[in-house]
């Protein structure tokens, strides 16, 4: 994870140039002193579009998962804390759209949106929020009853204070993991957009992008499509092992 | 990508199974898999997409007016050269005023549903190609512009009345997808909309099926007025990928591809199965610049948008053998009118000229960007996304080199759908097009794309003068004029500077090497000589 920030945040040192410094003359050589992964089509060096890409990558999965998350506590918070007719509606809205596959909800949304950075974040944004509604709902409403909310409302405290004050602290950690795995679906969502044309637009070296671009050269030049597939691997790998360790950190009960 | 291959393998899997199923029933008589039997003559060829439609009225994408061309003849034809050749008239004559044009019809010529070809459903088909109101308007236009009248003179004799003399009638309108004539019989029994999916010509194959987004079924018309097929069926399959094209046709899932990049024509060249041949076709490639929206009102703008590309070095490098460079609204390498070496006015790459160009319209650098009373020189370029050989990769390179010079540029690269709503509506920057024709008639070429209210001319420029000489070049059949005036367009379109020529596509086709009797040429594919042979080169 260390090495994969470090990566994306050198991408102005490992290719000064910018990311889109074309050489016509360059175009598809594979792996070298030069090139450390090759250059693509356009002869620009892979290497640096993959930095480049980085910083993207975690950016886009960073800002949708905010979104998501943040869209996703307040809905069941809002749900758990009041129920009736407010968890129906709210409850009944998140399972329609749980009832999405989320890239097909994401391909909706982004068709509907129009292809672009904005509208990617948005539309993988709302594919997580579900869970997070879920998640959070169920959290509330297992703390709703305890003592000290009770004590909360008893004393006359705004419902907004007692949520903000005396529920959440008490069931952010599962919520902190959840978000750790799904930046990694985050990601992998925005490159399967970016691989359906969906995502960026050229010349941002979308890591997804990269790898439907690469696939026209697979069998005369693989550098181009295999190392964005690496480099997407390693990251989604990361931060599940990020995710599992936070929920080892954070559950009470794997205390020893 | 997953999908498509699984897609393909079940294919394969149920095509396995449908042959051994034909084998194990012991009525089959071709023996498909048979290994000392005659080779089943069933051709498959690769479509870039599926069609739409065969309503000749309507067909406006090559994919459908390829197969078409299989199934529906036109009264002339075109030999490999482009010239024009016999087809359902034998012989064809001009009045002196230029105004009549005669067509001897070819007698027992019988439609695939056993109805009379004659000059009744010559007349009713051109009637249709100029009144019929469920053609495109900018399509019929094309048409009415120049036919007056059709006139059946006996049954076997039309006249074409012209409004005025046209050198190019033949090119125009004769041989345009629109030419292709169909049965009147069954358009009248089936219905327009019906006819459209089943269409029944004159032609060397008659249409079986077509079983949408997987394959088209022709088969060989064994009462054909001509040199009859060798084939069982000629199959056409909608495969989009250049890359799924060339694995279909390396594994023997298709006879001849037509879509590759210049990577695997490469390393096709080394395979022993495979031919790989290119030849210059009709096929203009270029941006056109909206010179009504600013900053591109101004001239000098976009002449130094002309100097900052590089095409030449774009196009060789990217496209390799499957294009050439090109100066001038028309082919250099397959129209007679193109200028000669020297007589163009064609901008050579000249970053400095570029920028002294911007300098003079009044746009600096200011940190690295061009900026003009506090705005920035910015705009949006309009690619699609795999029409052309490697499209959105020249866009990205138009990109960058118009970055260089301050500009901001933001790209967008779009499905062909959206994209043709977008353009031909005119709302648009700069955006990426092309043209294709089967003959070199320049008329076809520069009416369309470059004279006011031409159906190609998006951008919607307008210059009276050239339309003057367009409008003249036409008139006339002195062909030395002719090339004087085209001579003279194809500049003053680069002197105006909205049409930027980058290259001209060539055509590729790949094929197995069992595949016999094709002639690969600039003009349509026909592929009435095809047959299946041995697997000797």
């Amino acid at each position: 994870m260390i090495l994969l920030l470090l990566f994306a945040f050198a991408a102005p040192l490992i290719g000064p140039e910018g990311m889109d410094k074309q050489d016509l003359m360059m175009r598809l050589k594979p792996p070298s002193a030069k090139f450390l992964l090759g250059t693509d089509q356009l002869g620009r060096s892979i290497l640096t579009r993959l930095a480049y890409g980085g910083q993207y990558s975690l950016k886009v999965g960073l800002v949708s998962v905010a979104i998501g998350a943040g869209i996703g506590i307040l809905v069941g918070a809002l749900a758990g804390y009041y129920g009736g007719w407010v968890d129906k509606v709210l409850m009944g809205l998140v399972e329609i759209l749980l009832a999405f596959p989320g890239i097909l909800l994401a391909i909706a949304i982004v068709a509907a949106l129009g292809p672009g950075l904005v509208n990617v974040m948005i539309a993988v944004g709302i594919r997580g929020m579900p869970t997070f509604a879920r998640l959070v709902r169920g959290q509330v409403l297992s703390v709703r009853r305890r003592e000290y909310v009770e004590a909360a409302q008893a004393l006359g405290s705004a419902d907004g204070r007692i949520i903000a004050r005396h529920i959440f602290p008490n069931i952010m950690a599962p919520v902190i993991v959840l978000a750790s795995l799904d930046i990694a679906s985050a990601i992998l969502s925005v490159a399967s957009l970016s691989f359906l044309g969906l995502g960026s637009q050229p010349p941002i070296p979308d890591w997804g992008g990269m790898i439907d671009q690469g696939r026209q050269y697979l069998r005369t030049a693989w550098w181009v499509g295999v190392y964005p597939g690496l480099a997407i691997m390693m990251t989604v790998l990361g931060f599940n092992l990020l995710g599992d360790a936070l929920r080892d950190l954070l559950d009470p009960r794997l205390k020893t | 990508m997953l999908l498509k291959r699984l897609g393909a393998g079940v294919l394969a899997l149920v095509f396995v199974a449908g042959c051994s199923g034909g084998g194990s029933s012991g009525t089959a008589d071709n023996g498909g898999g048979g290994k000392s039997g005659p080779v089943a003559q069933d051709v498959v060829i690769a479509n870039v997409t599926d069609i739409v439609q065969f309503d000749p009225l309507d067909i406006q994408d090559a994919p459908s007016s390829l197969v078409a061309g299989q199934v529906m003849e036109q009264l002339v034809d075109r030999d490999k050269d482009g010239k024009a050749k016999p087809g359902l008239a034998e012989r064809w004559t001009t009045s002196p005023d230029g105004l009549t044009w005669t067509f001897e019809l070819r007698k027992n010529v019988k439609f695939h549903d056993g109805s009379d070809f004659n000059a009744d459903v010559v007349k009713w088909h051109y009637d249709r190609v100029l009144y019929d109101k469920a053609a495109p308007a900018r399509f019929r236009k094309q048409w009415s512009d120049i036919i007056k009248e059709v006139k059946v003179v006996d049954p076997y004799k039309v006249d074409i009345l012209l409004k005025a003399p046209n050198a190019a009638f033949l090119d125009l309108v004769v041989t345009t997808n629109g030419g292709f004539i169909w049965s009147k019989a069954s358009f009248e029994k089936l219905g327009a909309k019906q006819a459209a999916l089943q269409p029944v010509g004159t032609g060397p194959f008659k249409f079986k099926e077509w079983v949408p987004g997987q394959k088209v079924i022709l088969e060989a018309n064994k009462d054909y007025w001509g040199e009859k097929s060798k084939l069982n069926t000629l199959v056409f399959r909608p495969i989009p990928e250049s890359n799924t094209q060339v694995i279909e046709l390396e594994t023997g899932g298709a006879h001849l591809i037509t879509k590759l990049g210049q990577e695997d024509v490469t390393r096709l060249k080394q395979n022993k199965e495979v031919k790989v041949e290119t030849v210059p076709a009709y096929r203009v490639r270029f941006l056109e610049i909206n010179a009504s929206r600013p900053p591109f009102t101004d001239l000098k703008v976009r002449q130094a948008i002309n100097y900052a590309l590089d095409t030449k070095a774009m196009v060789t490098s990217l496209l390799g053998d499957l294009a050439t460079p090109s100066e001038s609204a028309l082919m250099p390498v397959a129209s007679w009118a193109h200028p000669q070496a020297g007589a163009t006015t064609a901008y050579k790459p000249d970053p400095n000229r570029a920028r002294a160009l911007l300098a003079e319209a009044g746009w600096q650098l200011e940190g690295g960007k061009l900026m003009k009373d506090g705005k920035p020189f910015k705009f949006t370029l309009y690619s699609p996304n795999g029409r052309y050989f490697m499209d959105k990769e020249i866009a990205e390179v138009v990109k960058n080199q118009l970055t260089q010079l301050g500009m901001q540029v933001d790209l967008k690269v779009m499905e062909w759908a959206p994209y043709t709503d977008l353009t031909a509506k005119g709302d648009f920057d700069i955006c990426f097009l092309g043209w294709n024709q089967s003959t070199n008639e320049p008329s076809i070429f520069l009416d369309p794309l470059v004279k006011t209210g031409g159906r190609g001319n998006y951008a919607k420029f307008s210059d009276k003068e050239l339309d003057g000489w367009l409008d003249a070049a036409v008139a006339t059949t002195d062909q030395a004029k002719r090339l004087e005036l085209y001579g003279k367009a194809v500049n003053r379109v680069a002197e105006n500077a909205w049409y930027v020529p980058l290259y001209n596509e060539s055509k590729v086709a790949a094929t197995r090497v069992e595949l016999k009797g094709y002639t690969h040429t600039a003009a349509g594919d026909s592929y009435d000589t095809l047959y299946l042979g041995g697997k000797d080169q």
